[in-house]
């Protein structure tokens, strides 16, 4: 193979993400990249890219070994990688962006203005797109128009493999089909062009071969043209570990403690419809991206939809901020406990007791230290977070505990509604039997659980019913028998799924 | 015929219209020019048959320190900092020169060199710590504006000093009308034209408040930051030994008010440090303006006071209107 | 006994702070005996009750990762209004009082200005502040230019300003509450957590339900509030108040807290430690004055001194893991 990824492994704080991968591709073909969330790929990905480096493993191109330390290596070896957070910067115009940090350029010489403007206009043409002049302001561009620059900016620097990681996340349907074509063209210039993405009826059209991630392990590897969605789909799935899931005894009641009618948000959000009933768990599933992370939110109060409504345990609600959220009864387990769950630096103690921190008070003023300890001793205990106290920082725990600690901080606000955004992402098989028996636990209280995770088979053993999501709308919503791991995925990447006649 | 005049109004009307929109979108780069013309109307109005050429000539002369100085704070306020060390730095540049310039040709280029060389140092001291150990650029430049600020008190612990009088003469005399500072000013036009147009140019522009997006297309970030405040202690330093040819005099003290005066004329001049847009072209004329507008409040018989009070607000409100603007565009476009 | 150790290995740095205060007054005591009377340590204790008073808005500031450099003459605008008004509105005796409010309620509304500036819209805090303090400058210095050579503080404020309640400084005793009211306000009540966690993170603050803007707007607020105060008693301990009684301040206040542990980023360091720095820099003070280094080289040396601070707490929270 021209590109080889030879026994490439990485880790994160102890969890494997990449074990021993291998994966290869040629000249001329346009490879596609599949697998869940959390399988890997993105991963692989940056390793290539230039953004993380391999524990263990090798790259070689060409017959020659690979050195990438850093996004620059990257390039000047020959990879290029149109990004999904975009890298343009948003005062330069176009054809300053695509010619950005040009290494031709010795020092202290100057740009050729209007050089680089003729070959932006160039590449333009050559890769058909039109409503853009190489003198636009990239801030003044719409989103799919400065995901199409970031792709001319890849190809300025003349790759010979170009990674498209979703670059189709952000194109109207009009403009996949136009990427599908470029993507061809790359490869019939001599590229190789791996391809990302979570649409199977893109990767059909588009590509040539397809490598299937699992788990942190390349599952296998197919030629396009010789296997169907089905066959992908049980690649993708293959045999996962059973977790230990409850006994499932549905508690929902008629009531609605949530109700979403036509909920708006810009281009993200565009009529998202759905109920949570008091006592139901309803899984929210889908690949990353079609509006999941909105929702949540939208829903916590941290952004305010454009349009739509909102009704929390019958009454309509405003969210303007998570305070407002939280007083209403929402709570919110974030996507990313680091950046946004968890005060890592801070102990147990400071961390639980923040968002209650004005409800315990001694003499108006002082923090009422007893019943702080209650509260955290209790947590502690119900959740059975194990750290030798409540002081010790948060950092020094491990994946599972921190994201107890999380959990304990949402209980302090006595919530009615939870909304749990991928928590058990990074957790081992213990802690996540623990939190299953908890989401039911909580459900049979009377409460209402919005359940997003990336496991399908969470979804399936965990939820009462599961609202699909695609394209920042509900696809489908799966109840009973309905919920089937393959009906999951088929509804995730736009497909019908398959009721049964006792399914609604 | 006709239909070309037509043609030829309609242009004219087009292009003034392109012109308000383009104005109103970008008020803040067109702002320095705003405040040029209204100065002049008022210094027009407050001191009639005022401005001429010697007196244009007179005010370059006098704004120079000031241009000179605001150059290097525009770039480091490019890049969300501030550098606080260049009151330090034409202090120290201020009194060496004013010392030790010995009275020959050589000399005085010699010496000017050097100053150069020291502000140049002393910009990459500034630069090195702010990115190797992560600092907030405030506090390096704070400490640092305190060692500089102390040097120069130990050279030249009072006002005074021995001017070469072959290099203060020769930067104040007068080629017919026109000043030897006039002559600086294209120099200075033509160094932002190259600068702009280098990778080291764009990518300041590239980085902004965004490093991470930067770095990603695969710009050294710290490198360019080190040059940054390198071009800034260059920049103060030759605001300094400047001081000493138009002053004919050291003061440790020289550089007092520079820091709120780099910053206000820089974002007069268009320095958006929330959109982070600008342009050192028209700094120079922001820090005309501001030169223009101290002076004229001087004239009218308002003191120091007022116009260091004037200075801060005009900075505040300025830099609140950028800030606000850039909130409501940030709002509109969804980012929490 | 892990209880001990774990607050030590929390606050090494502040302990550090007062070992160093307390090594160089040992130090200096040996070469210059006089240095160690008690009379002279007293007058160290004032000054370094005013620094002390006035870095409190400071440490809240940067604990919430911004700075105020509008101190400088916030400080010197409600000494001078003080005197000033006391003579013009003709008090007497202990009326004064009222006067004190009403200089702290002005110096406060300028912090609430500039928490406007900073928190709601966004603005650079050194820009604010600092803008606010040429603004500031810029008014006191019109209002007394109509002739005003200096004021002189009421002869009962004075006595107790520079007066001792058994045998310790008056001054000295406020600053001592001070010191108890802050730590408790920082370690004890819901506000000091709240900016803790807005100075660590304000995404997670504000995810949790912390009105994170108010928090910011309030610590601006008590930073105006705390450099009144502190102008208030500079003026009591000399009994006037002049034009550039501030000067030096911009930099001590900073100094202190960065010299105390605090991390310039803001999430960590406490009032303890701000105190631990205001002594050390009281004595730096005195030993120079002492060994008669000459005012330049003492602010090449408070420079020198205040990178190396900032780079040793850098050192040391990286070690622990933060951002700085």
């Amino acid at each position: 193979m021209d590109l080889e990824l030879k026994n490439i492994s990485k880790s994160f704080s102890g969890v494997k993400a990449l074990k021993n991968v291998n994966f290869g591709a040629n000249y001329g073909e346009v490879r596609a990249l599949l697998g869940e969330n959390g399988a890997g790929k993105s991963t692989l990905i940056k390793i290539l890219a230039g953004s993380y480096t391999a524990d263990e493993g090798e790259i070689w191109l060409d017959g020659k070994q690979l050195h990438i330390k850093s996004p620059k290596d990257a390039f000047e070896q020959g990879i290029g990688t149109v990004y999904q957070e975009l890298s343009l910067a948003q005062n330069l115009d176009v054809a300053h962006n695509v010619f950005l940090n040009d290494s031709r350029l010795k020092t202290g010489q100057m740009i050729n203005r209007r050089e680089i403007e003729r070959k932006t206009q160039e590449l333009l043409d050559e890769y058909e797109i039109d409503g853009v002049s190489p003198t636009d302001i990239v801030r003044e561009l719409s989103l799919p128009y400065q995901q199409m620059i970031e792709i001319i900016k890849c190809l300025a620097k003349d790759p010979k493999v170009v990674i498209l990681d979703e670059a189709t996340s952000a194109l109207a349907e009009d403009r996949v089909k136009w990427l599908l074509r470029i993507a061809r063209k790359m490869a019939n210039d001599g590229r190789i062009v791996i391809f990302i993405s979570h649409r199977m009826a893109e990767i059909f059209e588009g590509c040539d071969n397809v490598t299937v991630f699992r788990n942190g392990e390349n599952a296998g590897e197919r030629v396009l043209s010789e296997t169907n969605p089905d066959d992908l789909v049980s690649m993708m799935l293959g045999r996962k570990q059973q977790g230990y899931y409850p006994e499932r005894i549905d508690h929902s009641t008629d009531e609605d403690m949530l109700k979403i009618e036509d909920l708006r948000l810009k281009e993200k959000l565009v009529g998202v419809n759905l109920s949570v009933k008091k006592g139901q768990v309803m899984g929210v599933g889908g690949l990353a991206g079609q509006g999941q992370s909105e929702l949540f939110r939208v829903l916590s109060g941290a952004l305010v939809a454009t349009g739509g409504k909102m009704f929390v345990d019958g009454k309509e609600s405003h969210l303007k901020n998570p305070a407002d959220s939280i007083k209403n009864g929402i709570a919110l387990i974030p996507e990313d406990r680091s950046t946004q769950g968890l005060i890592l630096p801070l102990s147990i103690r400071e961390n639980i007791a923040l968002p209650v921190i004005n409800d315990i008070k001694k003499f108006g003023v002082l923090v009422d230290r007893k019943k702080e300890k209650k509260i955290i001793d209790d947590s502690m205990d119900i959740l059975k977070i194990k750290a030798s106290d409540a002081e010790a920082r948060v950092s020094s725990l491990s994946g599972g505990n921190q994201q107890k600690v999380v959990f304990a901080k949402i209980f302090a606000t006595n919530p009615k509604l939870f909304l749990l955004y991928d928590c058990t992402r990074g957790v081992d098989v213990g802690t996540k039997a623990e939190i299953f028996t908890l989401v039911r636990d909580l459900a049979s209280k009377g409460n209402g659980v919005l359940f997003y995770s990336s496991d399908v088979e969470e979804l399936v053993n965990l939820c009462d019913s599961v609202a699909v999501m695609y394209d920042g709308k509900v696809s489908a919503v799966l109840d009973g028998a309905d919920i089937t791991k393959e009906n999951i995925i088929l509804a995730s990447v736009g497909e019908p799924v398959i009721r049964s006649e006792k399914g609604a | 015929m006709e239909k070309q005049a037509e043609k030829r109004s309609f242009d004219v009307k087009a292009t003034l219209q392109n012109g308000l929109t383009y104005s109103r979108k970008n008020f803040d780069q067109v702002l320095p020019f705003i405040l040029l013309v209204v100065v002049l109307v008022l210094i027009s109005i407050v001191q009639p048959g005022a401005i001429s050429g010697k007196w244009l000539a007179n005010k370059i002369d006098g704004a120079m320190v000031l241009i000179l100085a605001s150059m290097g704070q525009s770039l480091v306020m490019l890049m969300y900092g501030t550098d606080l060390s260049i009151a330090g730095i034409i202090c120290l540049t201020n009194t060496l020169s004013a010392l030790f310039m010995p009275n020959t040709p050589f000399g005085v280029i010699g010496t000017i060199l050097a100053m150069c060389l020291l502000g140049v140092v002393a910009g990459i001291f500034n630069g090195f710590i702010i990115t190797r150990f992560k600092m907030q650029p405030f506090i390096v430049t704070l400490a640092t504006w305190s060692i500089f600020d102390g040097l120069a008190l130990y050279f030249l612990p009072r006002d005074g000093g021995n001017v070469a009088p072959l290099y203060s003469n020769f930067m104040m005399q007068r080629i017919g009308i026109l000043p030897i500072s006039v002559f600086i000013l294209p120099l200075l036009i033509l160094m932002w034209s190259w600068l702009k147009r280098t990778r080291f140019g764009v990518a300041i522009f590239a980085i902004g408040r965004n490093e991470t997006a930067a770095h990603n297309s695969g710009i050294n970030v710290n490198m360019v930051k080190l040059k940054v405040y390198a071009f800034s202690g260059l920049f103060a330093a030759l605001a300094g030994t400047y001081r000493t040819a138009y002053v004919a005099s050291g003061s440790p003290t020289a550089g007092d008010g520079y820091v709120l005066l780099t910053c206000c004329a820089a974002v007069l001049g268009g320095i958006n440090v929330a959109s982070g847009r600008g342009s050192l072209h028209r700094t120079i004329v922001g820090a005309f303006v501001l030169q223009l507008i101290t002076d004229l409040l001087v004239f009218c018989g308002l003191s120091t006071y007022w116009t260091s009070l004037i200075q801060g607000a005009l900075l505040i409100i300025v830099v609140a209107t950028n800030s606000g603007l850039d909130l409501l565009r940030k709002k509109r476009n969804l980012e929490v | 006994m892990e209880k001990i150790k774990r607050i030590y290995t929390k606050n090494s740095s502040i302990v550090f702070a007062y070992i160093i205060a307390a090594v160089m007054f040992i130090f200096v005591s040996v070469f210059r005996p006089e240095f160690a009377t008690f009379g002279h340590v007293k007058v160290m204790l004032i000054d370094a009750a005013i620094l002390g008073t006035l870095a409190i808005g400071q440490t809240f500031v940067i604990l919430i990762g911004g700075i105020d450099l509008s101190i400088q003459w916030n400080m010197c605008t409600s000494g001078i209004m003080f005197v000033m008004l006391y003579k013009a509105w003709g008090l007497t005796g202990w009326q004064f009082m009222w006067l004190i409010l009403l200089c702290l309620a002005v110096t406060t509304a300028v912090g609430f200005l500039n928490g406007l500036g900073v928190a709601y819209l966004n603005m650079h805090p050194m820009i604010m502040t600092y803008g606010m303090n040429t603004i500031i400058q810029g008014v006191v210095v019109a209002v007394t230019s109509k002739g005003f050579p200096g004021g002189f503080a009421p002869d009962e404020y004075y006595d107790f300003c520079v007066g001792t309640t058994l045998n310790i400084p008056n001054l000295v005793l406020v600053w001592l509450v001070i010191i108890a009211i802050i730590s408790i306000l920082l370690a004890r009540t819901p506000f000091g957590r709240k900016i803790y966690a807005v100075g660590n993170s304000e995404t997670v603050a504000y995810f949790s339900g912390v009105k994170v803007k108010r928090i910011k707007m309030l610590a601006y607020a008590i930073s105006g509030f705390a450099g009144g105060l502190g102008g208030l008693l500079f003026t009591g301990r000399i009994g006037q108040a002049y034009l550039g009684m501030g000067d030096p301040y911009l930099f001590q206040s900073v100094a202190v807290v960065a010299i105390g542990g605090t991390s310039m980023v803001g999430g960590s360091g406490n009032y303890i430690g701000t105190v631990g720095g205001t002594l050390i820099l009281i004595i730096l003070n005195s030993l120079l004055s002492a060994f008669l280094i000459p005012a330049s080289w003492q602010k090449v040396i408070y420079g020198i001194l205040l990178l190396g601070a900032v780079m040793l707490t850098y050192s040391r929270n990286i070690k622990q893991g933060r951002k700085a």
